[in-house]
C-alpha cells in the first residue's frame, strides 16, 4: 500500500496486544467450561504454549519488515497461492469480527439497555467503528493505553473489593480435571484470547519502522497471562460452585461485589470498559479484513473499503446471534479447531515457505 | 474545469457531513437509553417477593410493590389500602416466572425487579422443593442474587402483610433485620447466592432463616426471625433452634459478634464476644477423615452476678475456661442437630473433598455415612480481653459492707 501511515510506538503496539486479549478473557466463560476452578493454571498454559508462535510470528515480522500477513503472504507464497491465502485469512477476519460483533450486541441488548434492538445496536457500533478507522488507526492505537491501563486498574480495584465475598478454598481441589480437560483448555485459550493475536499484525505497518517488537510482544503476553489468572482466580474463589452455571463469570462477580454498602452495583462502570475493549478488539478485527480487501483488490488504502466492511459485519453478526449457551459450547468444541489452523497451521508454512525460500536465493547466488 | 473539480468535491463534502450527521442522529437515538427506556413513572418497584405453594399445584407469588407518593407515611400493616406506602399483588400460575408476569395484569406500570430487598419462600414451597423458585432469580439477568432469602413460617403473603415497627414497608423492615443478624448471632444471614453456592457445592447442606409472626405485648402481630431451617438439597428437612445455630455460626467462622451467659463462680457471668476466630482443617489418617477444630474468641466481661473479684488474673482465666467449656457444648450441640438430620451445615464435607478429593471419592458409604460418626478434634481458647470500666462486681462490694456491719 502506498498509503501515508501515521506512525506510533512499540509501547502502543504492545497495549493494543493487551487490549485485545483482555477483550476476550472478561468473557471467559468457555475456558471455565472446560476447567472450571482451575481455568487460571489453563491460562498460564495457554500462555507458555503460546510462545513459541509469538517467537515464529516474530520472526516473519523480522523478515518482512513493515508488512502486514496480506503482504507477507503474498510475499513468500506469490500470486495466486498467496491471494487464496489472503481471502481464507479475509474471512477468518470477517468471522472472528461477526462473533465479536455479536458478544457486544447480546451483552449489550441483554445487561445493559434490555430489550433494545440487537440490529440497531450492532449497526450504531459498526458506524463507531467505521468512524475510527476513517480517522487512522493510529489515532485509535495512540487512546488504547489509556483505555487498558483503566480496564487493568478497575480488575484490580474489582477484585480487591471481591475479596470479602470470596473463600479462597474454592480454588482447590487441584488437579481433578483430566490431562485431556487440560490440553482441551489450553487449546481453547492459545486458540481464542492468545492466537488471535494474529491480528495484530494489522498495525504492525501503523509502527515506527526500527521499532522492535520483540520486547512488546512477550510484555504484553506475560502481563495478560498475569490478569488472566487474577480474573479466573477471582471468579473461582467468589462465585464458588456457581462458576461453571454462568454465562458471563466476570460480570456476575462485579455484581456480588457490596463494600461497606457504598460500592455497589458496580458492574455499570465495568461493563462499559469491557464494552470499550470489546470495541477495540471489533476495530482491529474490521481494520485487518478491510486491509486484506483492499490488498486483494489492489487498492492503495482500505479506508474506502472501511464502512462498506463495517456494516458488512454488523449485520453479518444478526447470523450468529445464538443463545448464551450455544456460543459457549461452539466456543469450546468447534472455535479451537479452525482457529489453530488459522493461527498455527498457515502462519508455520509462510515461516516454513520463507525460510525455503531465503536458502534458495542464498543457494542462488553461491551458485 | 476548475469549477466542476470544485463543485464535485463540495458535493462530496456535503454528502459526507450528511452521512455522518445521519449516523450521530441515529447513534442519538440508539445510545442514550431511549430504545427500551423505563422512566420512573412507568414502573412498579418490587421491594420484596414472597412465593408461596398453591391449592391444586403451582406457585402462588407475592409482589410487595412500593406506592412512592406515599413513602413519607410510615407505619402499620394492611394491602395498601388505608394509605400504605406499599401494596401485596398476589397471583397465583403453574411457574414463578408466569405469576410474577401475570402480577402485571393487575398493574398500569411494568414491574421492576432490580430493587428487591428480599426474597421469602414459604414454608410448604422449601419443604417440597426450592429448585425452581432458585432457578428463576439465577437466571433472571434483572434480579440481584445479593437480596437475602428467608423462610415463612406458614405463608410469606401474610408475613409481607403484617407490619412493622420502624421501617415503611415490611419488606425493608425483613431487609434489615436480615442484615442485622450479623450482629446478634442468632442466626444465619444467607443470600440467594450463598444459599445457590451451598446447593449446588459438594457436600454442603444450605441453611435459611426462618421468619414468623408473634403477637407483641400490645396484641399488635409483628414479624420476626426465630429459627433456622436447615435443607438436605433442596428440601428443607428441619431447624435448628437458637442454641443450635450458635453452634453452627461458631463453626462456620460467621459468629462476629454476641452474647454468651455462663454459669460460675457462684453467679450467672455474661460475655459479650468482641472477636471470634474458627478455623477447621481436614485430616485423613489411617481410621478415615477427622475434623481440627480451632476457636480463638476474644470477650469482655459485661455483667456479673457472681461476688468473686473477677478482676484478678486467675479469676479471668476460670471464666475464660468455663466459656470455653460452654463453647464447646455449643459445639457438640449443633453438630448433634445436623448429625440427626444428616445434613452437613459446616462445609465438612466439602473441605474434605477439597483438601483429599481421591480419598472423598473412595468413601465406602458416602460422606452422608462418613459424617455421621465424623470425628471432631476441638481447641478452644477464650480470653477475656476487657471488663469494663468497673474494678470490682458490684455483689462483692456488698458483701463486704455486710461483713464491716458485723
Amino acid at each position: 500500500m502506498s498509503e501515508r501511515i501515521d506512525q506510533v510506538g512499540g509501547f502502543e503496539w504492545g497495549m493494543a496486544c493487551c487490549c485485545f486479549v483482555m477483550g476476550t478473557i472478561l468473557r471467559s466463560a468457555f475456558i471455565i467450561y472446560t476447567t472450571g476452578n482451575e481455568s487460571w493454571m489453563v491460562g498460564i498454559f495457554g500462555a507458555i504454549a503460546f510462545m513459541p508462535m509469538a517467537a515464529g510470528y516474530l520472526s516473519l515480522l523480522r523478515r518482512y519488515p513493515g508488512m502486514n500477513l496480506f503482504e507477507i503472504v503474498s510475499a513468500v507464497l506469490g500470486g495466486a497461492v498467496g491471494t487464496v491465502v489472503n481471502i481464507l485469512f479475509v474471512l477468518f477476519y470477517i468471522a472472528v469480527a461477526c462473533l465479536n460483533m455479536m458478544e457486544i450486541g447480546s451483552f449489550i441488548t441483554g445487561y445493559l439497555i434490555r430489550g433494545s434492538n440487537f440490529l440497531l445496536v450492532t449497526v450504531v457500533t459498526g458506524a463507531a467503528v467505521a468512524y475510527a478507522l476513517r480517522k487512522g488507526m493510529s489515532a485509535l492505537m495512540r487512546t488504547i493505553p489509556l483505555v487498558a491501563i483503566i480496564g487493568i486498574a478497575l480488575v484490580i480495584f474489582s477484585s480487591i473489593q471481591s475479596i470479602p465475598e470470596s473463600n479462597f478454598r474454592n480454588l482447590m481441589p487441584w488437579f481433578v480435571h483430566t490431562p485431556g480437560e487440560f490440553v482441551h483448555g489450553t487449546l481453547i485459550a492459545i486458540a481464542i484470547p492468545y492466537g488471535e493475536m494474529l491480528t495484530m499484525f494489522a498495525l504492525v505497518p501503523h509502527v515506527r519502522s526500527g521499532t522492535s517488537l520483540k520486547k512488546p510482544m512477550f510484555l504484553s503476553i506475560a502481563f495478560t497471562m498475569i490478569i488472566m489468572v487474577v480474573v479466573h482466580v477471582r471468579e473461582a474463589i467468589t462465585l464458588g460452585a456457581l462458576l461453571t452455571y454462568t454465562v458471563l463469570p466476570s460480570f456476575d462477580v462485579y455484581r456480588m461485589i457490596d463494600t461497606a454498602s457504598s460500592f455497589v452495583r458496580t458492574e455499570s462502570i465495568n461493563a462499559m470498559i469491557l464494552v470499550a475493549l470489546t470495541y477495540i478488539k471489533v476495530t482491529i478485527l474490521i481494520y485487518a479484513a478491510a486491509q486484506g480487501l483492499a490488498h486483494i483488490g489492489r487498492l492503495k488504502s482500505a479506508k474506502p473499503l472501511s464502512i462498506i466492511t463495517c456494516m458488512f459485519i454488523a449485520v453479518y453478526a444478526e447470523a450468529f446471534h445464538n443463545t448464551s449457551y450455544n456460543n459457549i459450547e461452539w466456543s469450546v468444541n468447534v472455535t479451537p479447531l479452525i482457529w489453530i489452523a488459522f493461527e498455527y497451521a498457515i502462519p508455520a508454512a509462510l515461516l516454513l515457505c520463507a525460510w525455503f525460500r531465503v536458502r534458495a536465493v542464498r543457494k542462488a547466488v553461491t551458485l | 474545469m476548475h469549477n466542476s473539480i470544485y463543485k464535485y468535491k463540495n458535493k462530496i463534502r456535503w454528502v459526507k457531513k450528511s452521512a455522518l450527521c445521519a449516523m450521530l442522529v441515529l447513534a442519538a437515538f440508539a445510545l442514550n437509553g431511549c430504545w427500551g427506556s423505563m422512566e420512573l413513572n412507568q414502573l412498579s418497584i418490587v421491594m420484596g417477593i414472597g412465593v408461596d405453594a398453591a391449592e391444586g399445584g403451582g406457585y402462588e407469588v407475592t409482589a410487595q410493590v412500593v406506592r412512592p407518593g406515599l413513602l413519607k407515611q410510615s407505619s402499620g400493616g394492611g394491602s395498601g389500602s388505608d394509605g400504605k406506602a406499599y401494596f401485596n399483588a398476589k397471583k397465583t400460575a403453574p411457574s414463578v416466572f408466569s405469576a410474577i408476569r401475570n402480577i402485571m395484569d393487575m398493574f398500569s406500570r411494568r414491574m421492576y425487579t432490580q430493587q428487591c430487598k428480599v426474597l421469602v419462600v414459604g414454608e410448604a414451597v422449601a419443604r417440597e422443593d426450592m429448585t425452581p423458585v432458585l432457578e428463576y432469580f439465577m437466571r433472571n439477568e434483572e434480579g440481584r442474587m445479593t437480596m437475602p432469602i428467608m423462610i415463612a413460617k406458614g405463608s410469606a403473603f401474610r408475613i409481607f402483610e403484617e407490619g412493622t415497627y420502624l421501617e415503611t414497608m415490611p419488606a425493608i423492615q425483613l431487609s434489615n433485620m436480615a442484615e442485622n443478624q450479623k450482629y446478634t448471632g442468632l442466626t444465619s444471614y444467607m443470600t440467594v447466592f450463598d444459599f445457590l453456592q451451598d446447593l449446588l457445592s459438594e457436600a454442603v447442606e444450605p441453611t435459611a432463616p426462618i421468619v414468623e409472626l408473634f403477637t407483641d405485648e400490645q396484641g399488635e402481630v409483628k414479624a420476626r426471625i426465630g429459627e433456622t431451617a436447615v435443607f438436605k438439597g433442596e428440601r428443607m428437612v428441619g431447624s435448628f433452634s437458637a442454641d443450635e445455630v450458635y453452634g453452627m455460626l461458631l463453626i462456620n467462622n460467621k459468629l462476629s459478634t454476641g452474647v454468651m451467659h455462663i454459669t460460675g463462680l457462684g453467679g450467672l457471668i455474661e460475655l459479650e464476644i468482641i472477636r471470634a476466630n474458627t478455623s477447621v482443617r481436614p485430616i485423613y489418617d489411617d481410621d478415615g477423615f477427622r475434623i481440627k477444630l480451632q476457636v480463638r474468641m476474644e470477650c469482655a466481661l459485661v455483667s456479673t452476678t457472681s461476688d468473686s473479684n473477677i478482676n484478678e488474673v486467675k479469676e479471668e482465666e476460670l471464666i475464660g475456661r468455663l466459656a470455653g467449656a460452654e463453647l464447646e457444648n455449643r459445639i457438640k450441640y449443633a453438630l448433634s442437630a445436623a448429625k440427626v438430620l444428616c445434613a452437613d451445615v459446616f462445609s465438612f464435607g466439602q473441605m474434605c473433598y477439597q483438601s483429599f478429593p481421591n480419598e472423598y471419592r473412595e468413601l465406602p458409604g458416602g460422606w452422608e455415612l462418613e459424617f455421621e460418626n465424623l470425628r471432631i478434634d476441638m481447641d478452644i481458647n477464650v480470653a477475656i480481653t476487657a471488663t469494663g470500666a468497673a474494678q470490682h462486681p458490684i455483689k462483692s462490694s456488698q458483701e463486704n459492707k455486710d461483713e464491716r456491719a458485723d
